[in-house]
Formats: structure tokens, C-alpha cells, sequence
């Protein structure tokens, strides 16, 4: 078996960590384990070494979303976790690099599998997520094909990625592309980050895009390069 | 729109009317027994032309007046440098109409000083009455120098003018009083008809409201009372999952119906939180979610979409996400949900509902786009 994915939790509220650990341990492959939990970001130490940092945004000390730029500056795949389902929060935490934004209400079906995607550097859309980019009225928002949009909206009201295939007539295969390449798209809002720059490079080494389609995130890519 | 803002309008139609009476006088005077007085004598005054300037004069400041009175701003006290000035001229233009008048005959050739009196009825029509006493006094004594100054002032031509200038005066000071004495009623009257209008108005929303209310009870009446009278009469067990599951769907449509009358910003997806509020209770883990923005959709088709929300919640599901997505073409509102059972695919006109089932999973999307 594969060695499985690290995980350190920065949380400091214990009920919510005991729930975070309940959801990892309820997964059968066993692919996810927790290396390290912490109350803050300062006191991480091995848990700095963790494929992903799940970090929840509401610490006593106030909101966490300052501490995300530091994180992905430094390489760390941060996937944001918080009880919060308003655009703002949500927007914000994306923008400032984290790789995944996962709601608390959603932990359950949604945190294993945007864990096992970011540690991957594969892009994964929460239904939270889906719903910032499916109200997103910004003027410089990246535009979306009908067919991305179609399964992107399927996937908010909550369908499996199997029924949004067998809605569109379409692979689970093709279905979890459209929604990939909507995060790949929205890779070029907010602040750069190494992490966002990993991710594009999987996504052309997986052919989730073509170097063709990306001209725009091509020099994105060239300006920070993977570490 | 409530009685502060309505009263203005309505008395300010009242006091307009007042106005328009006031001008008709006025102007009536000067056109019709200032006018041809003056002409009748033109040829016996020594400078006729001042006469006919004077005339157009006078005529000016009424029209202006007029024009003032007419535009003057709804409950607001005309300012008193414009009246003034004007008030300042026409004692100039009766001054100079005494002057060129007929000497020994002024009592029946100065139209001027009647015609200016009226000019500062109007000017001073909305200022206190005091002022205007002190203008009809100031022309009475310009006149009354006039005649002293030209030595006709006989006594039987002082007779004449004390005569005169209690007739002109005394009608002059009664418009301006009426005029003043019809404005509180007026008011009165103009806030009391509003006070009916909008009585009429609440009853008539509330008759409204009852009648709606009445048609949607009715609409209850029709399923429930023949649940309420099975489990009743025993004739419908509590333990046939059956009734459990009509039970459910009326508390909900209770809940939602009760909902309904809310005074709420976005009324569709306060009707479905308290469905999903509802199916909590029976322990549903059911979720609301909205994205874009949601139109403003008519009741009925409320209804229709919150039907379905409710027959799916009520067919023994363990969780359901509802999400609502609004566009400006429509509104979707999509149920994932686990039934154990089979909902019943009701026809529901005026929406599109589309249904996919999976294994474990039900789908349903029902659009309801704007006409």
C-alpha cells in the first residue's frame, strides 16, 4: 500500500478535531493520517512536513485567513476549514492561496476526497466552493464553457459525481475534468502562490489541459516556477 | 405612503384653489374696473402716458404675484424680500397715478390707488395680515397727501375718502381674511379625507389578506381533514407508514402556510428553511443552500416548489440537500435526497421538474422561469 497522506490539524477547538479525525478514520483505504494537531500555526513542528495543513479559519486568537499567504509562500498545501458558507470568507481564503476550501456541514462527504486531491496537487471543488464561483459576478472572473458550468452547477445542488455524469451523459471521468478545469481557471485570481503553480503543472502532466489552452497561466507558471 | 406624506399634496391642492380665487379677484379689478376707469379719463390727464405705464405696471406686479402664489412651495411661508420690493414699487406707481390724476376730482380719476391695494393683496397674501393693513394705510396717506398737496382736499372730497377707502379696504382686508380663515379648514379637511382613504385602504388589504388566508385553508382543509378524521375515527393507524408520511407532508404544508404571510426579503427561501426546519424535527439532516440571485417568483409557483421539497422530505430520507440557484431567467430548486420510498410525481403547471434516480440517490430539479 501506498504511504498515506499527512495531514496536520491546526485547531483549537477539540470537538471539531475529534470530529476532523472521525471522518479520517471512517475512511476504509485508510489513505489519510493525522501527524500532528495543533492549536496554532506557531506551534506546528513536525506537522510543518505534512502533505497538507488543514487549517481551520476561526482560532480564539480571531480569523485565520492571514495566516494562509505565509503557509503557501512557504509550499505548504493548506486546505481551509471553517463553519463559515458566506461568499467573503470563502473568496478570501481562496484568494489567498489556500488549495481547497472545505465547509464544516460538507466535512464529512468532501474532506477525505479534497485532502487525498490537494495532496496530489489535483484540484478539487467543494460544493461551497462551487457555489462562490457559480455567484461570482466579478468583471475579471475567468468565463466558463456551458458544459463546465452545467456540471459545476450539478455538483453544487449535491449530486454524486456518477449522477452528474449520468445527467450530462458524459464519464465520471469527463465530469470531474469540467469541474478540475474550473479550478485551474480561477488559479489566476488572487495573490500567486508555489502551490497554484504545482497544480497547473500536474494538471498539463495529467492532460487536464493542453499548454495550448492556457497562455494565459503559462506565464503565470513562468514567473514562479515549482520550487 | 402614509399621512405625512400625502397631506402636503392634497392641502396644497386646497390652498391652490384658495390662491387661483384670490388672483381672479385681483385681476378681475384691474382688467375690468381699474382699466376702464383710466381709459374713460384719459384725455383729461395731464400726462396720459404716465397713466398707461402705470397701468402695464400694476399689471406686471399682479402678474408676478400671481405667478409667485402659483409656484410657491407646498406649506412654506413666502419670503418677504421679493413681496417687498414689489410692495415698494406699486406705493411708487400709485403715487405717481395720484399725481397726474385730475385735481378736484381725484375720488373719480385716480384708479391707482384701488388697483395697487389689490396688488399688495396678493403680494401679501401668506405674509401676516398686519403687513397688509400698513400698505392699504401707506396708499391711503400718499393719496390723502396728494390731495392736500394739489389743495382739493375739500370736505366734502375728505367725505368722499374716508367713504372710499372703507369700501376698497374693508373688501381688500376680507379676501385676504378669507382667504387666511378657509386654509385651516381646508387642511382639515384634506387630512381627514386622507385618514378615510387610507382606513378604506387597510380594510380593504385586510379583506384581502382574510380572503387568501381562507383560500389557502381551504386548500389544507381538503387533505387534512380527511386524515384528521381517519386517525380519529381509527379508521387510519398511526403506524401505516402510509399516514406517517401524509402526516409529515401536511405539518409541513401547515408550517410553510403559516410561513407564507412572513414579511420576508426573499420569501422562497424562507418557505423551503422552514420545510427543511420541519424535517429536522422527524430527523431529516436536511440543508438549504442558495446561490445567484433568486427572482421574485409569484406565489402559487412558491407553492408548486415547495410541494415538491416537501413530498421528498417526507418519503423517510435520512438526508437532503436543497439548493436554490436564481438567474434572470428563473429560479431552479434542486432536491438530492436518499427516499425509501417512491415520491409520487405530481404534475405541477408552470414549473419544469426534471427527475434522475441512481442507486441511492433521487434528483430532483424543478425551474420555474419568469414569464
Amino acid at each position: 500500500m501506498e504511504r498515506a497522506i499527512t495531514v496536520a490539524i491546526v485547531d483549537d477547538h477539540p470537538v471539531v478535531v475529534e470530529g476532523v479525525r472521525s471522518w479520517i478514520e471512517r475512511d476504509e483505504e485508510r489513505r489519510v493520517a493525522v501527524i500532528e494537531i495543533a492549536a496554532t500555526v506557531e506551534d506546528l513542528s513536525r506537522g510543518l512536513n505534512a502533505d497538507v495543513i488543514l487549517l481551520d479559519l476561526r482560532l480564539r486568537e480571531g480569523m485565520a485567513i492571514d495566516l494562509i499567504p505565509g503557509l503557501a509562500d512557504a509550499g505548504h498545501r493548506v486546505i481551509a476549514f471553517s463553519s463559515s458558507t458566506d461568499n467573503e470568507t470563502i473568496r478570501a481564503a481562496m484568494d489567498a492561496g489556500a488549495c481547497e476550501y472545505v465547509c464544516k456541514d460538507e466535512g464529512q462527504d468532501h474532506l477525505i476526497e479534497a485532502i487525498v486531491a490537494v495532496a496530489s496537487d489535483r484540484p478539487y471543488v467543494t460544493p461551497s466552493h462551487a457555489k462562490v464561483v457559480l455567484d461570482d459576478r466579478r468583471p475579471d472572473r475567468p468565463e466558463l464553457s456551458a458544459r463546465e458550468q452545467q456540471a459545476l452547477l450539478l455538483w453544487f445542488q449535491g449530486m454524486s459525481k456518477a449522477s452528474v455524469a449520468a445527467r450530462m451523459a458524459i464519464s465520471e471521468n469527463t465530469v470531474r475534468q469540467y469541474i478540475g478545469r474550473v479550478r485551474l481557471k480561477y488559479l489566476k485570481m488572487g495573490r500567486p502562490a508555489p502551490t497554484k503553480t504545482t497544480m497547473l503543472a500536474r494538471a498539463i502532466q495529467d492532460g487536464l489541459i493542453q499548454p495550448s489552452e492556457i497562455s494565459e497561466y503559462r506565464s503565470f507558471a513562468a514567473e514562479h516556477p515549482a520550487p | 405612503m402614509g399621512e405625512e406624506a400625502f397631506t402636503p399634496i392634497v392641502t396644497r391642492r386646497y390652498a391652490r384653489g384658495l390662491d387661483v380665487a384670490a388672483v381672479v379677484v385681483v385681476v378681475g379689478w384691474h382688467l375690468g374696473g381699474a382699466g376702464p376707469l383710466m381709459l374713460a379719463h384719459l384725455d383729461e390727464y395731464r400726462v396720459p402716458g404716465v397713466h398707461l405705464a402705470a397701468w402695464v405696471g400694476v399689471l406686471a406686479v399682479i402678474v408676478v404675484a400671481a405667478i409667485r402664489l402659483m409656484c410657491r412651495p407646498a406649506g412654506r411661508r413666502a419670503g418677504p424680500v421679493l413681496p417687498w420690493l414689489l410692495v415698494g414699487a406699486t406705493a411708487l406707481l400709485a403715487l405717481s397715478v395720484a399725481r397726474f390724476s385730475v385735481p378736484g376730482r381725484f375720488l373719480e380719476t385716480d384708479w391707482g390707488w384701488g388697483s395697487c391695494g389689490w396688488a399688495g393683496v396678493l403680494l401679501l397674501l401668506h405674509r401676516p395680515l398686519r403687513e397688509l393693513v400698513w400698505v392699504l394705510a401707506l396708499l391711503a396717506v400718499e393719496t390723502l397727501a396728494v390731495m392736500g398737496w394739489d389743495g382739493s382736499l375739500t370736505r366734502p372730497e375728505l367725505a368722499g375718502f374716508v367713504t372710499v377707502l372703507y369700501a376698497s379696504a374693508s373688501i381688500q382686508i376680507a379676501v385676504a381674511i378669507t382667504t387666511r380663515a378657509l386654509d385651516g379648514p381646508a387642511r382639515q379637511a384634506a387630512a381627514m379625507a386622507i385618514r378615510q382613504a387610507e382606513a378604506a385602504a387597510r380594510r380593504a388589504i385586510a379583506e384581502r389578506l382574510h380572503d387568501d388566508r381562507k383560500v389557502r385553508y381551504a386548500a389544507l382543509r381538503r387533505s387534512l381533514q380527511p386524515l384528521l378524521r381517519g386517525l380519529a375515527s381509527r379508521e387510519l393507524s398511526p403506524a401505516d407508514p402510509w399516514v406517517r408520511r401524509q402526516c409529515a407532508i401536511e405539518a409541513s404544508r401547515l408550517r410553510r402556510l403559516i410561513a407564507e404571510s412572513d414579511d420576508v426579503p426573499d420569501p422562497l427561501v424562507h418557505e423551503l428553511s422552514v420545510c427543511v426546519d420541519d424535517a429536522g424535527r422527524r430527523r431529516v439532516a436536511a440543508s438549504v443552500h442558495q446561490a445567484g440571485v433568486i427572482p421574485a417568483v409569484p406565489t402559487p409557483a412558491r407553492r408548486a416548489l415547495a410541494e415538491i421539497v416537501i413530498g421528498i422530505l417526507a418519503s423517510g430520507c435520512t438526508h437532503a440537500r436543497i439548493t436554490i440557484v436564481g438567474d434572470e431567467a428563473g429560479v431552479s430548486v434542486a432536491v438530492v435526497a436518499d427516499p425509501d420510498t417512491d415520491v409520487p410525481e405530481g404534475t405541477y403547471p408552470g414549473l419544469i421538474v426534471s427527475r434522475q434516480r441512481t442507486e441511492n440517490e433521487l434528483w430532483t430539479e424543478a425551474r420555474w422561469n419568469v414569464p
